[in-house]
C-alpha cells in the first residue's frame, strides 16, 4: 500500500478523520520527541511536550496551510512549545540538571566523554541557537525548510546558523571536547 | 578572525555540497590558513559526536495516549489557536499606535461635545438605511434554501435566508486545492450591503462587486454575504464552484418566494 502523503492525512484529519491524525502521529512522534530531548535533555518534559505538540497541531489544524510542509509546521510548534516551557524554568536549573542526565545517560551506555561536553555545549546555547544547530544537524533540514519551520528567511537562517557555529565551537573549546584545548 | 564566506565553504564541503573544484580550491585556501583549517578540524570532530548523540534517542510510542486526549468534537468545529504566543500588544510601536490613535479620537469627541454649535441631528432610527446590520437577526429570517455539495475534493454549503430588508448567505467552503464560488444576481433587486471574511486563512479572500460575489478559497473557511433586499419580487441568486476556471457545481436559489 502506498503511504498517504501528509497533507493528504491533514486534509482528511481536517474532516474528522482521527485515524489518518494518529498515521502522522506515528509518522513523526520520534522525530519531534528526539528534537525536544536534544533541546530540554528532560526525558520527562520532553514526553509531555511531545504530546502537547501533537494535541496543539489537531486544535490548530485549521490554521495549517497546504502550500507549506506539515513536518515544518509541526517542527515550529514543538520549537515554539519547548522554548516557551523553557523560559518558565530557571536557567542554572536546567543545565545542573541536564548534566546531571546526560552525566548518568551516558555513564549507563558507556560513551565516551566527549557526547555530555557536547550536550552541555549546547544546553549552553541560546535557544534560538540551539533549535538552528538541531535541525540542522540533528534532524538534516534544508536551509528552506528551517525557514518553514522557524518562520524566517532562508537568508536569516544561514546568518544565524552561522552565529551559532561560531559560538557552539567556542563553548567546546576550554572543555577538552577538541583535545588540544586543554 | 576566519573570514565568514571561508566558513560556509567549509560546511558546504561538510555538508558534502562542493564539487571537486571546489573541494580542491578549499584546501588550497586551507593551506595557507592554519585558523580555519583548525575550524574545520573542529566541525569535523562535532559533527561526528553529533552522529553518535542521534543513534541514543530512545524511541517512543505515544500515538494512543495522544488520540485520547484529543478533543472529542469534530475537527472542522473546532476553534484553532493562536501559533504564536508573542501578541502583537507586545510591540511597543503597536501599542503606542494605540494609544496615540485613541488620544486623537478622545480629543476629537471632546472637541465635538464642547463646541458650540455642534448640536447633533437626530435621525429616527426608521429613516436610517443600509449599515448597522445585525447579524443575530440571521436567526429569525426566512430559509430560502440551504444547498450542500460534496465530491472527494471540495465541500461546500450555502444556507441562503432574507428578511424584507435583507438577504444573507452563510457560506462554508473546504477545499484542498484552490476553487473559486460565485453569487451572481441582479443589482436591480439586490445591491452588496457586506462580504464577511468569518473564519478565513491567509490564502483565501472573498470580494464583491455590483451584481456578483467571488470567493477564492484554499482549505477551510467560512464567509458571510449580506445583501440589500431592494424589493419584494422574487429574485434568483445563481450559485456557481469553480476548479481551475471549470465549473464543478451550479445552482440557484431564490429569495423573496412569498
Amino acid at each position: 500500500m502506498i503511504a498517504k502523503e501528509d497533507n493528504e492525512l491533514v486534509y482528511e484529519a481536517l474532516h474528522g478523520s482521527r485515524s489518518s491524525f494518529e498515521v502522522l502521529i506515528e509518522r513523526y512522534q520520534n522525530k519531534i520527541y528526539g528534537m525536544i530531548l536534544q533541546m530540554t535533555n528532560d526525558r520527562e518534559m520532553a514526553k509531555d511536550l511531545t504530546q502537547d505538540v501533537f494535541i496543539k497541531a489537531y486544535t490548530s489544524l485549521g490554521k495549517f496551510s497546504f502550500k507549506y510542509r506539515f513536518f515544518s509546521w509541526l517542527y515550529r510548534i514543538a520549537i515554539n512549545e519547548t522554548i516557551n516551557q523553557l523560559k518558565g524554568r530557571r536557567h542554572f536549573e536546567s543545565i545542573d540538571k541536564a548534566q546531571n542526565i546526560a552525566a548518568e545517560d551516558d555513564a549507563q551506555k558507556g560513551i565516551s566523554e566527549e557526547s555530555p561536553r557536547l550536550k552541555n555545549a549546547l544546553l549552553g546555547l541560546k535557544d534560538s541557537y540551539r533549535s538552528v544547530i538541531l535541525l540542522k544537524y540533528y534532524f538534516g533540514l534544508s536551509y528552506e525548510e528551517i525557514a518553514d519551520a522557524m518562520g524566517m528567511s532562508t537568508a536569516k537562517v544561514k546568518d544565524r546558523l552561522f552565529n551559532a557555529r561560531l559560538t557552539l565551537r567556542d563553548k567546546l573549546i576550554g572543555t577538552g571536547f577538541f583535545g588540544h584545548d586543554q | 578572525m576566519i573570514n565568514k564566506k571561508l566558513i560556509e565553504k567549509i560546511h558546504e564541503d561538510l555538508d558534502g555540497k562542493l564539487d571537486a573544484s571546489g573541494q580542491q580550491e578549499l584546501r588550497e585556501q586551507l593551506l595557507h590558513d592554519r585558523e580555519a583549517a583548525a575550524y574545520l578540524k573542529d566541525w569535523q570532530k562535532i559533527r561526528v559526536s553529533i552522529e553518535t548523540t542521534k543513534e541514543q534517542t530512545p524511541q517512543i510510542q505515544f500515538a494512543k495516549d495522544i488520540l485520547n486526549k484529543l478533543p472529542m468534537e469534530s475537527q472542522t468545529h473546532l476553534k484553532p489557536e493562536p501559533l504564536l504566543r508573542t501578541s502583537i500588544w507586545n510591540k511597543p510601536a503597536f501599542r503606542y499606535s494605540i494609544v496615540f490613535i485613541a488620544g486623537v479620537f478622545l480629543g476629537f469627541l471632546t472637541f465635538s461635545i464642547i463646541m458650540p454649535g455642534s448640536k447633533s441631528t437626530k435621525t429616527p432610527a426608521f429613516q436610517l438605511k443600509g449599515a448597522m446590520y445585525d447579524s443575530r437577526s440571521f436567526d429569525q429570517m426566512t430559509t430560502a434554501d440551504v444547498l450542500v455539495f460534496e465530491n472527494p475534493m471540495v465541500k461546500a454549503s450555502f444556507i441562503v435566508k432574507y428578511s424584507t430588508s435583507v438577504v444573507e448567505a452563510r457560506i462554508t467552503l473546504s477545499s484542498l486545492y484552490p476553487v473559486q464560488g460565485v453569487l451572481v444576481f441582479d443589482y436591480n433587486s439586490l445591491q452588496v450591503m457586506n462580504v464577511l471574511n468569518v473564519s478565513v486563512n491567509d490564502q483565501s479572500s472573498i470580494s464583491a462587486s455590483s451584481n456578483f460575489v467571488q470567493i477564492n478559497n484554499s482549505g477551510n473557511n467560512q464567509y458571510v454575504v449580506q445583501l440589500i433586499n431592494k424589493n419584494s419580487l422574487p429574485h434568483q441568486i445563481s450559485i456557481k464552484i469553480m476548479q481551475n476556471e471549470s465549473p464543478i457545481y451550479q445552482n440557484a436559489v431564490t429569495v423573496n418566494k412569498e
